[in-house]
């Protein structure tokens, strides 16, 4: 009965980390993945920051294609955080009013998984955020 | 009603039809249309008396011949505070935006918003005007360029003030950007922006010039504003904990809002057949040609403990003639954020400047005068009647507010908010902002707002 017990504590444990782990490791790290004509490019992490913010709207004279996560994933807050608008969605978001409608930025595209990520990559200019790493060109790594 | 149907002035059309134009470009492959939106439902309410009647000075022609003495008419009015009245009511502070971008390549630009609100400084109409009209050049990534109509970057928040949803508060404090009333908001002329980085730190600069017109409806007179001869700057330095930044602006300015007075006073002149040193003061200073507006503003923003944010905005105009806009205000906000949910305690304060004063003073002097009261007024109390409008342009005011914010989602906002407003007994509080408010009780106002982007 015991060892039942314990079984079904150990099945539960397991259960709740496979839930939660994968969810600590998603939202720890961020790379930031460039199009294959920027994949050369060295990026600081000023850069880095100046881009996604939308600062910096172009690269070799030519416009940024900026994409972010969804702003309803658990990426968008250390994405926020890393750009100094702090913790949730809400400051970024307002951020990018701010940005669109005095004329100074064009509102980034967002993707909704990987998959589509990679399609939006394909053109020039392109930069964007993802938590895998395998198959794209990353030029930065942002850690929680 | 229709009238104020993309309201502009004829010299813009040109402006307009090139922006449109612009943004109409059929060839589609070469030109990327994007759109955003913005609104806000509002319903608010306050606990001023439902209606009540105001005080107004009636010349006729023959008044100021000397044959008939003038009068006075009670005018109804409705009291409302920033467009709070007694009941419930969603039209004044609830509005509507559309954005559209016309990006022609990775320079060139075209920006068009159309707004529609209800209009605080007439009466319930509700139009939908051309707010910004605007080509931008941007030469790089620091410096770019905008010429058409575009906002003045007065306050902390001007250059999306109609975005609600930006914003911690259901409305901004009225105390800053209610200053002068809804008006001075937009500017057609030429504005340059530059950004430079350094470290952590950004300083970001605006530099413009250009014109504008006022058409306002104040208490059932016409009143054109033009100003001419606008320059002014931003500087705003920013780290990602604290923001300081600075404005001031300066412009000239004519309108008709003084014809009437002037008018009185010369006519009181001739029949008298003396000028008093009162009427001369009046003729030297309540000038409605050439007058000077300045503006200054002030703001100072920090984030810290994460989940705290300051914003402490004072601003400031001065305009010596015929305009009442000699005033100042600040505010201090505290937000503090909690998951979805955002709590701001907001504390504002507002008074005229000696300016002010000055003209009140002058204004009670000439109407106190034998001369007007003894040849025009004869006792009527159109004279008191015309120095009660201009001592409510004295009223200060404290006010508390306590907003409260939910995301529902990212784009989407719920906002509830109370704010008590104090008047000192100096004088009727709120005048100034020309919404019809006279009184000299505490004033409750209730606020709830659905705020969205797209």
């Amino acid at each position: 009965m015991y060892s039942m017990f314990m079984n079904l504590k150990t099945s539960v444990t397991i259960f709740l980390a496979m839930m939660i782990l994968p969810g600590v490791i998603y939202a720890g790290t961020l790379y930031v993945v460039v199009s294959n004509n920027l994949k050369e490019q060295h990026f600081s992490a000023s850069d880095v920051k100046h881009i996604l913010l939308g600062e910096t709207s172009t690269i070799n004279n030519a416009r940024v294609h900026l994409i972010y996560p969804s702003y309803s994933s658990p990426q968008i807050e250390i994405l926020s955080q890393f750009v100094g608008k702090g913790k949730g969605a809400r400051n970024l978001k307002s951020y990018w009013s701010k940005m669109i409608f005095t004329g100074r930025g064009t509102p980034p595209s967002t993707a909704n998984d990987t998959a589509e990520l990679r399609r939006m990559l394909g053109q020039d200019n392109a930069v964007g955020v993802s938590t895998e790493s395998e198959g794209l060109n990353v030029v930065y790594t942002i850690n929680e | 009603m229709y009238k104020n149907l993309f309201r502009t002035n004829s010299k813009h059309y040109i402006l307009l039809l090139i922006c449109c134009g612009a943004l109409l470009t059929t060839n589609a492959h070469a030109v990327e249309l994007i759109i955003n939106g913005f609104g806000t439902v509002c319903a608010s309410k306050s606990d001023l008396p439902k209606s009540a009647t105001t005080p107004a000075p009636v010349y006729p022609f023959l008044t100021q011949l000397g044959t008939v003495t003038p009068y006075v008419s009670n005018i109804y009015v409705r009291p409302s505070y920033v467009g709070a009245e007694r009941r419930w009511n969603f039209l004044p502070n609830s509005k509507f935006g559309l954005q559209f971008t016309s990006i022609f390549d990775d320079q060139y630009k075209a920006v068009v918003q159309i707004l529609g609100r209800a209009e605080t400084m007439t009466s319930d109409n509700y139009f939908a005007k051309m707010d910004w009209a605007y080509l931008q050049y941007d030469r790089n990534n620091q410096l770019d360029f905008q010429f058409g109509r575009f906002r003045i970057p007065a306050f902390y928040y001007s250059d999306y003030l109609e975005v609600n949803h930006a914003q911690p508060w259901v409305t901004p404090p009225e105390e800053v950007y209610f200053i002068v009333g809804g008006t001075f908001r937009n500017i057609d002329g030429i504005k340059a922006r530059y950004s430079y980085y350094v470290g952590d730190w950004t300083l970001g600069t605006q530099v413009y010039v250009g014109s504008f017109q006022e058409d306002l409806s104040i208490l059932g007179r016409d009143i054109v504003v033009k100003v001419r001869d606008l320059f002014g700057g931003m500087v705003q330095v920013e780290n990602d904990f604290v923001t300081f930044r600075a404005s001031a602006l300066r412009s000239i300015y004519d309108t008709n809002l003084n014809d009437p007075l002037i008018g009185l006073v010369k006519m009181t002149n001739l029949v008298s057949r003396s000028t008093s040193a009162a009427a001369q003061n009046i003729l030297n200073n309540f000038n409605d040609k050439d007058q000077s507006i300045i503006y200054v503003g002030l703001g100072f923003a920090a984030t810290f403990l994460d989940d705290f944010n300051l914003l402490i905005e004072r601003a400031s105009t001065l305009s010596p003639g015929i305009i009442s806009t000699a005033r100042k205000g600040y505010y201090g906000s505290l937000t503090y954020s909690w998951r979805d949910f955002a709590f701001t305690f907001t504390y504002g304060y507002s008074r005229p400047l000696g300016t002010e004063d000055r003209k009140y003073q002058e204004v009670a002097a000439f109407f106190d005068t034998p001369q007007y009261y003894n040849y025009i007024d004869r006792g009527s109390g159109a004279g008191d009647a015309v120095v009660e409008q201009f001592r409510s342009y004295l009223g200060r005011q404290r006010s508390y507010a306590l907003d409260i914010r939910y995301d529902i989602l990212p784009s989407v906002a719920l906002k509830g908010s109370v704010k008590y407003i104090r008047p000192n007994q100096k004088g009727p509080c709120l005048k100034y902002i020309l919404n019809r408010v006279q009184t000299l009780k505490h004033i409750w106002v209730y606020r709830a707002s659905f705020d969205f982007v797209f």
